[in-house]
């Protein structure tokens, strides 16, 4: 009975220090959120508006070298930038957070219109390449380790090599001059007018390909070192001695080794998507939010740019949190001490 | 017993050649930036006159890079016995590390014998021992049979359409992607010892919040900070080695980290606090030089991505053309693609298998020096 009433005692603790766990990561993410606002900001302030020089260089041209200075303060007002930096800066931070993130300066589009289309695109193939990559990764690894042939093994971490080696810019670029002219039901270009078509999402396969290679390619060296570690230990080899089955032991492995595959893996692969976003949008001219930086940045677009940019910050931290939460629910040992991880 | 417990005691070891080496960059980097201040503002000096901005960085990182890798190496061979012991039996990391050795000394050596030129009375010859149709290059320097111009040895590898050698364009490239490699490790080493020695020595608050600052600075991956710093700076060489060097040094700074956080709890450690060894003393002398194995095997994973995307935003445009790096040879061939497919497919085969040299060699050396991970 008293060791009912212990056990009861220790598992409200274990919630509450979980829950004080996820409230300080909550609490970091949501400074990281402002912090890269703030900086956003910081930027903005600091540099020169591409826009005022713009002004000036039209007036200058056109001999009304006199009006320049009227109409600069009637295009700082209109912005608020005759306001003083403080009251700027908590504008800057209430329009954030209750998303009015400005107009694009070259098509006058609300800056979040622009997000949610580009998105729509970019999440269409980022998606289900990052699914198939890192099942297909983490499966090929974990059975690659368990395979004690060294032959197929070798092999595997050869294929991963060099699926990491190869750039994802020239795949693209060698699908598109090489071997989608040959296919004749491949569309020619992505049909950006209109709702999603088969079409579309027809010629989104070969990104998600290549998303899902490079994704691979990584997953696969991780849950190869991971899956060496584990299967060396003396659960997997019991469990193998007495006859249990080659899933079930690749089950238990990936179990123990979910919380250091998922934190060991996020941050390489928030770098290999945001590169491949880009560079596949660039190659492929598909208007997700790579190519609508790119272009942002070639039309000097600022407050497209900073969208943008706050978009895959904000991705990340969220995804970050997330993960944090994962850990949190997948090993049990996260929180027992209250709060260090 | 007094003495022992104030930290007045250092050991007889203090005075090793870790003690000397800070001095010696120290004299050379402000003798060097002296020299080319010199040069650049008052007079121009043989060997620095007609440098880049990058090539002093490049030399003050090689100078970093032999002060605290080669030299030490040198002064005591064994430390690399258990790599090359690893490398013996094993094919593919014997030839990556083949592969960077010769990578490091072609970008040192090379650019220094050969010359880049262009000729346009040879334009888009092929590689030797392949044949293209005649009507493609305008002047066929091998001979033409059944209407094909078939390549020579004059341009092993071809030529680009305004008549470059690929593979002096190849050798340039392989001097561009060592330039940027090393300069970046030499900005990223040293901010990420630091942070990680920091938050893994101090521990509590000062861990969580560095550790933090790691996770949301990750988030924000270099490529991206570089676009926005283009877009406000201009694009430049120099901005896009700072900017690599100076962001990218997370995911090193937590490794560092991990392993102080061992070492501190290490017996030896705990050993040189009870005879009242103080924190410089044990920093300098028990945790930095356990480190470096470490260091080596992150700084070395971390380099493929660092090259692989250089040669992407060379692509893209988005750096300096006049570069020659890999990637740049690569968007100028593919316009040629496939009819001239040696030129884009040169530096991609060049690219490809320096990145998988080291990330062969990454983890090769993560066996060799972690032993957890050993078979």
């Amino acid at each position: 009975m008293i060791n009912l009433i212990s056990y009861r005692n220790h598992v409200v603790c274990v919630i509450v220090s979980r829950i004080r766990t996820l409230l300080s990561h909550g609490v970091f993410a949501v400074l990281g959120v402002y912090a890269v606002v703030s900086l956003a900001f910081l930027i903005v302030a600091l540099t020169p508006d591409p826009g005022e020089a713009f002004i000036a260089h039209q007036l200058a041209r056109t001999g009304q070298g006199d009006k320049i200075e009227a109409k600069l303060q009637a295009y700082r007002a209109a912005r608020n930038l005759d306001k003083p930096v403080t009251v700027r800066y908590i504008r800057w931070m209430v329009d954030i957070t209750v998303f009015d993130w400005g107009r694009s300066l070259a098509t006058g589009r609300p800056v979040l219109m622009m997000v949610r289309d580009g998105l729509s695109y970019t999440l269409s193939y980022v998606v289900p390449g990052v699914l198939f990559g890192t099942i297909g990764g983490i499966w090929a690894g974990l059975s690659g380790s368990l395979d004690d042939q060294s032959r197929s093994r070798r092999g595997l971490s050869v294929i991963s090599y060099v699926a990491f080696g190869v750039p994802s810019f020239w795949l693209a670029a060698m699908f598109l001059t090489a071997i989608a002219p040959e296919i004749s039901w491949f569309p020619d270009i992505l049909p950006t007018d209109g709702p999603f078509t088969p079409q579309t999402a027809l010629f989104l396969v070969p990104p998600a390909i290549i998303v899902a290679a490079n994704v691979f390619a990584g997953q696969l060296r991780y849950a190869r070192t991971k899956g060496r570690e584990y299967f060396q230990s003396d659960f997997v080899r019991q469990h193998q001695a007495i006859g249990i089955s080659r899933w079930r032991v690749m089950w238990y492995v990936l179990r123990v080794a979910a919380v250091p595959l998922l934190a060991v893996s996020l941050a390489d692969l928030i770098a290999i998507l945001v590169i491949n976003i880009f560079v596949i949008e660039f190659v492929f001219n598909i208007p997700g939010i790579g190519l609508l930086t790119y272009q942002a940045i070639l039309d000097r677009d600022m407050p497209v740019v900073l969208g943008m940019t706050m978009v895959v910050a904000l991705t990340g931290i969220g995804v970050n949190f997330l993960q944090e939460v994962a850990n949190t629910v997948l090993d049990p040992r996260i929180g027992d001490d209250g709060g260090a991880a | 017993m007094s003495d022992l417990l104030s930290g007045r005691w250092t050991g007889s070891d203090s005075a090793n050649g870790l003690g000397l080496r800070p001095i010696v960059v120290i004299v050379g980097l402000v003798s060097f930036a002296a020299l080319a201040w010199y040069s650049f503002f008052v007079e121009s000096l043989p060997y620095l006159d007609g440098l880049r901005r990058i090539d002093f960085l490049f030399i003050a990182a090689l100078f970093l890079f032999a002060v605290y890798g080669v030299i030490p190496l040198l002064a005591e061979p064994s430390r690399a016995k258990p790599v090359w012991d690893y490398a013996k039996g094993r094919p593919l990391v014997l030839f990556s590390l083949l592969w960077v050795v010769g990578f490091v000394v072609t970008g040192l050596v090379a650019p220094l014998f050969i010359e880049r030129s262009f000729d346009l009375a040879a334009t888009h010859q092929p590689p030797a021992f392949t044949t293209i149709p005649s009507t493609f290059s305008n002047d066929c320097l091998g001979t033409i049979a059944n209407g094909r111009c078939s390549g020579t040895l004059v341009h092993p590898l071809g030529t680009t359409s305004i008549g470059r050698d690929v593979l002096t364009l190849a050798l340039f490239g392989t001097r561009e992607a060592l330039t940027f490699a090393t300069i970046v490790a030499a900005l990223l080493v040293p901010i990420a010892t630091f942070v990680g020695v920091l938050a893994g020595y101090t521990g509590g608050w000062m861990d969580e919040v560095l550790m933090r600052i790691v996770d949301i600075q990750q988030t924000l991956p270099a490529f991206v900070i570089y676009l926005i710093a283009s877009f406000l700076y201009g694009e430049s060489q120099f901005l896009l080695v700072a900017v690599f060097g100076l962001t990218s040094w997370g995911s090193v700074a937590r490794i560092v980290r991990n392993e102080t956080v061992h070492l501190r709890a290490s017996e030896f450690v705990s050993a040189a606090v009870v005879v009242g060894a103080g924190t410089p003393h044990i920093l300098r002398n028990h945790i930095l030089p356990k480190l470096s194995g470490s260091i080596v095997t992150a700084v070395t994973r971390q380099i493929p991505m660092l090259l692989l995307v250089e040669a992407a935003l060379s692509y893209m445009d988005l750096t300096v053309v006049t570069t020659g790096s890999w990637g740049v040879t690569i968007r100028t061939g593919m316009n040629y693609f496939p009819r001239a497919w040696w030129v884009s497919a040169v530096p991609v085969v060049a690219l490809c298998i320096t990145v998988v040299a080291f990330s062969v060699l990454g983890d090769a050396l993560r066996h060799v020096f972690d032993p957890k991970m050993s078979d």
